[in-house]
């Protein structure tokens, strides 16, 4: 992987930068730039790639980026927002001859508005304290990604996040309203509000799932939902991979919008019993969990149709939670997945791609195929309703070829993806991993238009360079996720 | 892997690129048609046609996938019967103004109907698009599929442009079943300052509410509410009879067919037809504050108005010639963004949208340059260039 080659006139500015970066902020501390400082700031939980920036602005205003912004622009500095860190395709990797500017910082909840279901978030705010900040008048922020303890709004915002229940609840982009953003020239805009339509172009839909090349997201307004007042998990057990995702296409065929389908493998769920033990069955092939949650009335009414599809579609066995604790051991399995598959092999490697529902069992089975070709294992557990894969590839870094291995097995996945109707990324973002696979979806003209559209943001390419556009326009293939030893990044979150 | 090449290649298509390259060769402008149903929305310009209603094929059903790709000239009313036979829908409920209204033209002008606020708007619902812009390249952007976050998405900024960015010729949308019945539940008599406040307190409780309006009950400072429910019959009539028990006054209820009639009747802005010296305008802001812009309106001359949305969308009706920058200005200072409907052919509808931020318009101008540089595709629709 290359990023563009460091310009040797910003690195000589460097101390200038420092200088003036302290001069412009009211607290020195505010900009880091020791090396052993910086260290915090190399990666993101894509740690395979790894790079120092000049220096990290610890930003407490949007009036505060808008300044640091135009000096850097005013001196030719680069730029890479930074939210949490928590990004799996290394949209966050410093430029050597760049700074980072962190919105950590800015982490206040400026507005709650119930009447308006809004709430107004600073960018530094975690996901999960805009559902804190609510519930106890029974409200939530609904995208849930399972690193949504640690990872922000911004960085929501930047890479269009999910979770388990953007199936029916729909990712970032169908739950906000607004944005403050600090453009390329220190503009600082507001796109969108608290109406639902909002005048001119949607420039908060580019701004979504921008990864940080579009502009510096400083403030979100977010749509809030009431919680809904059941949610009734299912457990089905199924003799064969592709039978499992054959039912989850009958479920999405007979009408009903389950708030999530996943899907575990026979690797998976053998982790996971040795892992928790939390009563999955042993020896079967695959199991998939289907959640409920609605209006009461509602979710009574589906249940019976529900375990009838199930079994037709040729369920072994059919586990309902009929209380709170049992639907929270089901999903504890599930969220306990990738680190179990952390103790079965040293390293893994996480993909993730997204197909068309109807393409699940040929696909699922292709992957087995190819497994045994590359002499690999491969876990799945995923995100089957919105038919998002996350093949875990498993090999050992120590043995001689098998991380190479395990990266064209990879590629492969996701060129299989984009061969069967899919895209390269679900959910993770395009960051510098999938970069140089874009020639892959897309021709060059899709490619230009979206140049465009960056050049019309950015004309000066200062804003997170050297991501999400290949350098080369040819199709190859990239890396992913790497875990060792199972070290996860962030050990303390739950996985999906 | 090989290169993705596209070979989707048909005689409509290429006439369409042909219009294009000739219009960017002698920087001529064109207006991008479709049925024509919608000509009212933004400023009129009198501009050659580049009519897509001929790119009318449908390219691919799946209904086990929630998911249609069409041609931008495939009429809206053929769309829906055909997914009708399959028991799914176009959730946001696009409204169409008349028989002719096609696909392409509900993406261009991100029309949303009643249920809007439940489910999302139509850029909720557009998955990717294949454009030709104006260069005359052809491109796509966005997937078939519900789950992506590959390249900026083009789908949702295309949407609701008005066919000033490219000429669409080919949206993927999402799909949604239909919800086995309806039912609506009708307060009558209710005035207005109670009417919000319970489309308040109803929009945020955790039912299947899909539709939240208040109309006018002819010439009285009273009006009608409406609050519709959608799923599996027992779920309607349990959810209907808890909004009952907590509600006083004149209550009634719509069964299925009812129900679903006078929805279609909002959508259709049948309640809202301008008379001969009157105009139509259409706000959109935040639900709390609908009364407060319903009595500023009243101070320049409201005939009749009418929230939907559960008041995140109100119509209005003025007498003709109303000072429309005053109008947008009360937008504005609300944080609602305005659209004023021509009144004919004839009217030039010069301030149609509330103008945006000065930062805001140049975003706006310069993706506008990216996509357009010559500036072919009606200019002037939205603002007034400058
Ligand atoms: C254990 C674990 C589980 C995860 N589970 C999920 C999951 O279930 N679903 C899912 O979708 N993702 C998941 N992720 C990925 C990640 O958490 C999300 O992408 C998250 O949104 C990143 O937020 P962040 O604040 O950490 O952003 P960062 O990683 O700091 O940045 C991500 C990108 O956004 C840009 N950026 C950040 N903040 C801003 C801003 N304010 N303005 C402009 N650009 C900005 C950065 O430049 C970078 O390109 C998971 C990650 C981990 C480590």
């Amino acid at each position: 992987m290359q990023l563009p080659p460091p310009s040797q006139k910003r690195l000589q500015q460097r101390e200038e930068l420092v200088r003036r970066l302290r001069e412009l902020l009211g607290d020195p501390d505010q900009v880091i730039h020791r090396p052993e400082d910086l260290v915090v700031y190399e990666c993101d939980a894509l740690s395979a790639y790894r790079q120092q920036p000049m220096a990290v602005i610890l930003a407490s205003s949007a009036e505060e980026v808008s300044r640091v912004v135009r000096l850097c622009g005013e001196i030719d500095i680069p730029i890479v927002p930074w939210g949490a860190g928590t990004g799996l395709s290394g949209g966050a990797l410093p430029l050597s001859d760049g700074v980072v500017i962190s919105l950590a910082r800015m982490n206040r909840i400026l507005d709650i508005d119930l009447e308006n279901r809004a709430v107004t978030a600073e960018a530094g705010v975690t996901n999960l304290a805009i559902t804190r900040a609510v519930e106890d008048r029974g409200f939530y922020y609904a995208p849930d990604p399972s690193s949504q303890l640690a990872c922000t709004i911004g960085g929501n915002v930047a890479e269009n996040s999910g979770g388990v229940h953007c199936l029916k609840y729909g990712t970032t982009t169908n739950n906000i309203l607004g944005v403050q953003v600090v453009l390329a020239d220190g503009e600082v805009v507001d796109l969108g509000g608290k109406s639902m339509d909002q005048g001119g172009y949607d420039l908060l839909a580019l701004m979504t799932g921008s990864e940080g090349l579009l502009g510096i997201i400083t403030e979100a307004t977010v749509r809030i939902l009431r919680k809904p007042e059941s949610a009734r998990a299912f457990m089905a057990v199924f003799d064969s991979v592709e039978s499992t995702g054959r039912a989850v296409s009958d479920i999405i065929a007979s009408g009903m919008v389950p708030s999530g389908m996943e899907i575990m493998d026979r690797l998976s769920i053998e982790a996971v019993e040795d892992f928790l033990g939390c009563g999955y069955p042993r020896g079967v092939e695959a199991l998939l969990l289907v959640e409920l949650d609605g209006v009461a009335a509602e979710v009574e009414a589906r249940i019976g149709t529900l375990e009838t599809l199930l079994r037709q579609a040729g369920a072994t066995e059919l586990r309902r939670a009929d209380t709170e604790e049992e639907r929270a051991r089901l999903w504890s399995g599930r969220k306990a997945a990738f680190p179990a598959m952390g103790r079965v092999a040293p390293d893994y490697y996480c993909m993730d791609g997204t197909i068309p529902r109807g393409r699940l069992p040929e696909v699922l089975h292709l992957i087995q195929a190819m497994s045994k070709d590359f002499g690999l294992q491969v876990a799945n557990v995923f995100h089957a309703g919105d038919g998002n894969l996350h093949p875990l590839i498993l090999y050992d870094s120590n043995a001689p070829g098998e991380l190479e291995r395990a990266e064209s097995f990879g590629a492969e996945i996701l060129q299989l993806c984009v061969r069967v109707g899919g895209v390269l990324s679900g959910e993770h973002g395009i960051g510098v991993e999938k970069r140089d696979l874009m020639p892959c979806m897309f021709t060059d003209a899709d490619l230009d238009s979206q140049e465009r559209v960056k050049a019309a943001f950015d004309p000066r390419q200062l804003l997170n360079p050297g991501k999400v556009f290949p350098l080369l326009r040819r199709c190859i293939p990239g890396g992913s996720m790497h875990v060792h030893a199972g070290e996860l990044p962030f050990p303390g979150l739950e996985r999906f | 892997m090989a290169k993705p090449t596209r070979s989707n290649r048909s005689a409509a298509l290429e006439a369409i690129e042909v219009q294009v390259v000739e219009a960017e060769a002698a920087g001529t402008p064109v207006e991008i048609t479709g049925g024509r149903t919608k000509a009212g929305l933004g400023r009129r310009d009198s501009l050659p046609r580049l009519d897509v209603s001929a790119l009318d094929q449908l390219v691919s059903y799946e209904p086990g996938e929630l998911v249609l790709v069409v041609q931008p000239g495939m009429r809206l009313s053929t769309v829906e019967e055909l997914l009708a036979g399959e028991n799914q829908h176009l959730a946001f409920e696009p409204p169409h103004w008349g028989e002719e209204a096609t696909v392409g033209g509900t993406v261009a002008c991100g029309l949303s109907g009643p249920r809007r606020f439940k489910v999302g708007a139509a850029r909720d619902f557009v998955l990717g698009i294949e454009l030709v812009d104006g260069r005359g390249q052809r491109f796509r952007a966005g997937g078939r599929v519900v789950k992506n976050v590959t390249g900026y998405d083009m789908s949702r900024a295309l949407t609701g442009s008005f066919g000033t960015l490219g000429v669409l010729t080919e949206i993927c949308l999402k799909l949604w079943p239909r919800p086995e019945t309806q039912a609506t539940l009708v307060v009558d008599g209710c005035d207005r300052v109670d009417a919000l406040a319970l489309m308040l307190a109803w929009a945020a409780l955790p039912l299947e509410i899909t539709g939240l309006a208040y109309l006018p009950e002819g010439g009285s400072p009273v009006g009608r509410l409406l609050a519709r429910i959608e799923g599996p019959e027992p779920a309607v009539t349990a959810q209907l009879r808890r909004l009952v028990e907590g509600t006083a006054g004149s209550i009634s209820e719509f069964g299925e067919a009812k129900s679903a009639h006078v929805w279609k009747q909002l959508r259709e802005l049948e309640l809202f037809q301008p008379g001969a010296d009157e105009e139509l305008w259409r706000f959109s802001l935040a639900p709390a504050h609908a009364l407060r812009l319903v009595e500023q309106l009243e101070g320049h001359g409201l005939l009749r108005s009418g929230l939907d949305w559960g008041g995140g969308q109100v119509w209005a009706l003025f007498p003709a010639r109303v000072a429309a920058s005053s109008l947008h200005q009360i937008a504005l200072l609300l944080g609602a963004t305005a659209w004023r409907f021509a009144r004919g052919p004839e009217d030039a509808n010069d301030e149609a949208f509330t103008p945006l931020s000065p930062g805001v318009h140049r975003l706006n101008q310069r993706l506008k340059q990216a996509m357009d540089p010559k500036g072919i595709f009606s200019p002037g629709r939205m603002y007034r260039p400058d």
